[in-house]
């Protein structure tokens, strides 16, 4: 394996247009320019069919741009190969039976390393790192289909980070979990980015997620960047996000429409908003 | 009180596998035109309480069975599966489990033509529910070609071709955007109304059962701990925090302004409510 040098920005796309080839021939994104400072967990978030999942997929290197300019982790990453790729950009799928194969658990987290030519001994201990990183130790035995949809969704995860890609993308984490769960998957997407500097990427509906965990938000439409920016400001733009199906967490409708500044867009910060404006 | 159109009656139901129940005494009835969202975190059983109600258990899954499920008054144990599905249509989680044609128009009809309705029946009812849930465009693509949302739609219409009496929801729009989840819940509130039928809906989106559902249930490790209008539901944080279900955003904010001091007689549990409790008594 190669090193790259660490380059400032993990995502430069410049016009970027994907169109799907025949038969269908949609054109799913329609020139996109954005810029993902290294270090960032950005969301993207957009109605079904914005783009959102093609864009992350030309980020992940999988889809070949037709059109403009994208580099990932400073290079043009559809030109590499799958085992060049997978140190740089990791992509998990929205639905983890999409991606998961293996007839067990420990199987599952090897493929990887296994296919990057990376020795047994580095293998054993890269392995077992991520697997009690995500405690799935105990379960290293089991067939993954043994275990739930919120234990499958941290093994597609943990299939990836054990190659240690710079950039992580990660589809819809947290379809088909409940509050809790949703938690438990950005807190660890959110330990990634703070202690190993690894850019985050994820797609989500769900704005208080956002509002908690992004640090940026790409808000996508039509199959281009409607906005992009730091959630606070994001959320404040209400008019220019009607358009889109990205509604505000409730909190920051509540600080919009009473005129609280700064915009909350957590709970905590509503209730010390509305306290700093009530009479004494 | 109408005559629930479903029932169960202290139902007790333990996994071959499982060491321990997976329901406990669990007691609950659906009216007709009544929408009913299912609450609680994962493990807590509520997809289990959707295949009991389905017939899915025992006819399907087998499993240990104390207490009755009733389907107007008959135990669903002594009506076959193909008769249950006449009057209670599943909506599973993960819409791939559900959809197998090649198109989607023959997914819409599927049901049709194994219950043997005439052709010009078939066409006006497809007609019809393409229209309902603003999918006609879809109705020549091919099902697995869908985006996750459109699938989820086109399954959700699937069932609706069928007309059944009692729909059961797993997560309907757990791919959708957050206005396509509003609108495909606002659909089937409709629907409930306008065809009095009874609705079970499993859902993780509280703020949106809130706005839509008569009633809310609070599955914990089994038991049904909570079955209440959707005010009482959002107050309950002793119960909600136990089984690690959140309330709504307005509520848990309500909840923190009356421990800081706010009086609120009423707490607001909803954007509207909230915003007409403290649009008076902020200085600008």
């Amino acid at each position: 394996m190669t090193s790259t040098p660490p380059a400032a920005l993990a995502v430069v796309a410049e016009g970027l247009e994907f169109e799907y080839p025949a038969p269908r021939r949609i054109l799913a994104l329609k020139g996109v320019t954005v810029r993902i400072p290294e270090g960032q967990f950005a969301a993207i978030v957009g109605q079904n069919g914005s783009g959102k999942t093609s864009l992350a997929r030309c980020i992940s290197g999988y889809l070949r741009p037709t059109r403009g300019s994208l580099r990932v982790a400073g290079t043009e990453v559809w030109r590499l190969r799958p085992s060049q790729r997978a140190t740089r950009v990791g992509y998990v799928f929205q639905n983890p039976d999409h991606q998961l194969f293996r007839e067990r658990v420990w199987d599952d987290v090897a493929f990887g390393p296994q296919n990057l030519g990376v020795s047994p001994d580095q293998i054993q201990e890269s392995v077992e790192r991520v697997l009690r990183r995500l405690e799935l130790w105990d379960k290293r035995e089991l067939h993954p289909f043994q275990l739930s949809r919120g234990d499958r969704q941290r093994l597609a995860i943990a299939a990836i980070i054990v190659m240690r890609p710079q950039i992580l993308i990660v589809d819809e984490p947290t379809t088909g979990q409940d509050m809790a769960r949703s938690r438990e998957i950005m807190d660890l997407l959110a330990g990634l980015n703070r202690e190993q500097g690894m850019t985050i990427l994820t797609i989500t509906h769900v704005m208080e997620l956002v509002a908690e965990y992004a640090r940026w938000v790409i808000v996508m439409h039509d199959g281009r960047v409607l906005l992009d920016g730091p959630p606070r400001q994001v959320f404040s733009r209400a008019e220019e996000l009607r358009i889109t199906a990205i509604n505000p967490p409730p909190v920051a409708r509540l600080g919009l429409t009473l005129g609280l500044d700064p915009l909350p867009i957590t709970v905590p910060e509503a209730r010390d908003a509305i306290l700093r404006r009530l009479p004494a | 009180m109408a005559d629930p159109v479903i029932a169960l009656e202290r139902v007790t139901l333990r996994y071959p596998t499982a060491p321990s129940p997976t329901l406990r005494d669990v007691s609950f009835r659906v009216e007709p035109g009544e929408f009913v969202g299912i609450v609680g975190s994962t493990g807590s059983g509520k997809t289990t309480l959707l295949y009991l109600l389905a017939g899915v258990i025992p006819h399907y899954l087998g499993a240990e069975l104390d207490g009755d499920v009733l389907i107007h008054g008959r135990r669903t144990q002594e009506l076959s599966l193909a008769r249950i599905s006449e009057r209670v249509g599943l909506v599973l989680q993960d819409p791939e489990a559900q959809l197998f044609n090649l198109l989607v128009r023959d997914e819409l009809a599927w049901g049709l033509e194994n219950r043997g309705l005439a052709r010009a029946e078939i066409a006006s009812r497809l007609a019809s529910t393409l229209s309902f849930f603003r999918i006609e465009r879809l109705q020549d693509r091919i099902t697995y070609d869908l985006s996750g949302g459109e699938k989820q739609r086109v399954a959700l219409a699937a069932v609706h071709a069928i007309a059944p009496e009692v729909y059961l929801f797993d997560h309907p729009t757990s791919q959708l955007d957050p206005i396509g989840a509003a609108e495909v819940i606002a659909a089937v509130r409709r629907l409930a109304e306008r065809h009095q039928l009874a609705i079970v809906m499993v859902e993780d989106k509280v703020d949106e059962l809130v706005e839509h559902a008569d009633r809310l249930v609070l599955l914990d490790g089994g038991r049904i701990v909570l079955d209440a209008g959707p005010r009482e539901f959002c107050l309950r944080k002793d119960l909600l925090d136990a089984a690690g279900v959140r309330p709504t955003q307005m509520a848990e904010l309500s909840a923190r302004l009356i421990e800081a001091g706010l009086k609120l007689d009423v707490p607001p549990i909803t954007l509207e409510e909230m915003t007409v409790a403290l649009r008076a008594r902020l200085r600008s």
